[in-house]
């Protein structure tokens, strides 16, 4: 059996940092094996500690009486029952079997419309926070969450240059001119729909976000990366970040 | 890319014209509506293999209509 294989990437709690893994377009062997070998035991330990912990059942893992090689095995040739496994160090780090065909969109704007449905999805023992402190990787649950792809022809534009003259507008409306210029979207096409691609240069001066007249700031809201989110910053905070980061004022501040 | 073949398929007008319309109103590309019926025929075979019957039910009158799948 030839298995697509793409690169996506975890984020490593203990090393602070992205690490290379794989999204298998399959649930194989060996991933039924790391279920068995590896995430079985974990999961029996760490049911242990919270009966210890007098943890009620009702907050105990949902997914502890799964039995992936069973729901395989069932499934197995199903066309509408695509299996997904993400991959990183040699070991299964989640697992997803989606239906294609059995539910259909319910909103105003996607009545009657196939939608991806996932049937069963589960992170490795060692990645939910819940049960490990710190877990291992994070991103599972979004990573499986993508496949979902439902593509660009939803936003109901003519063409995919409608599609991304819309977005520049949208960018440049929220970030300012000289930010739109830093952006390069793409349409690619995956799964036969076409996906757009947002690369994004890192912008020289600092970019302020004004958006719908939600900003706090009358300049705009600043944001900066902490670890893996992104946070919004004071005016004084922010004032202070350009200052080191970029050597320059933020507009519109005037300290005493 | 998982590997993929091609095959020519000969439609009549009138089955182009479904194909077209299903397409257009499901928002699909003609290549991923097929893709999606077989999925569809392949479960509902797969039902009536273990012996499930195919019905369809109006949701006001609760009306039941067997579909015979020959």
């Amino acid at each position: 059996m030839t298995v697509e294989v793409t690169e996506v990437h975890l984020f490593n709690v203990e090393r602070e940092e992205a690490q290379t893994a794989e999204l298998w377009h399959a649930i194989t062997e060996q991933c039924l094996a790391d279920w068995e070998g590896e995430w079985l035991p974990e999961l029996f330990r760490a049911m242990q500690r919270l009966r210890r912990a007098g943890v009620d059942r009702a907050h105990w893992p949902q997914s502890r009486h799964w039995d992936w090689r069973r729901k395989v095995e069932v499934l197995q040739g199903m066309l509408a029952n695509p299996g997904f496994s993400i991959v990183c160090d040699g070991l299964t780090q989640g697992m997803m079997i989606v239906d294609t065909v059995k539910h259909r969109g319910r909103l105003d704007d996607q009545q009657g419309q196939h939608l991806v449905y996932v049937e069963f999805v589960e992170n490795a023992p060692w990645n939910r926070a819940e049960l490990f402190d710190p877990p291992r990787y994070r991103g599972v649950g979004s990573l499986a969450d993508d496949r979902a792809v439902v593509g660009i022809e939803r936003d109901r534009l003519d063409n995919d240059d409608k599609f991304m003259l819309h977005l520049s507008q949208v960018v440049r409306n929220g970030l300012g001119a000289r930010a739109g210029t830093c952006i390069d979207p793409k349409v690619q096409i995956v799964d036969g729909k076409g996906v757009c691609v947002v690369s994004c240069q890192r912008s020289p001066e600092p970019v302020f976000l004004r958006w719908k007249g939600i900003e706090t700031e009358k300049d705009g809201d600043f944001f900066a990366r902490s670890g893996p989110g992104t946070v919004k910053l004071s005016l004084e905070d922010s004032q202070k970040y350009i200052t080191t980061r970029f050597g320059t004022e933020r507009p519109g501040l005037r300290m005493g | 890319m998982a590997a993929r073949r091609t095959m020519t398929l000969n439609l009549t007008e009138a089955e182009m014209a479904v194909l077209v319309a299903l397409s257009e109103k499901k928002e699909m590309s003609k290549t991923a509506l097929l893709r999606q019926a077989l999925r569809i025929y392949q479960v509902i075979e797969a039902r009536i293999e273990s012996g499930d019957k195919l019905l369809f039910e109006n949701e006001a009158t609760k009306e039941k209509a067997e579909v015979m799948m020959l």
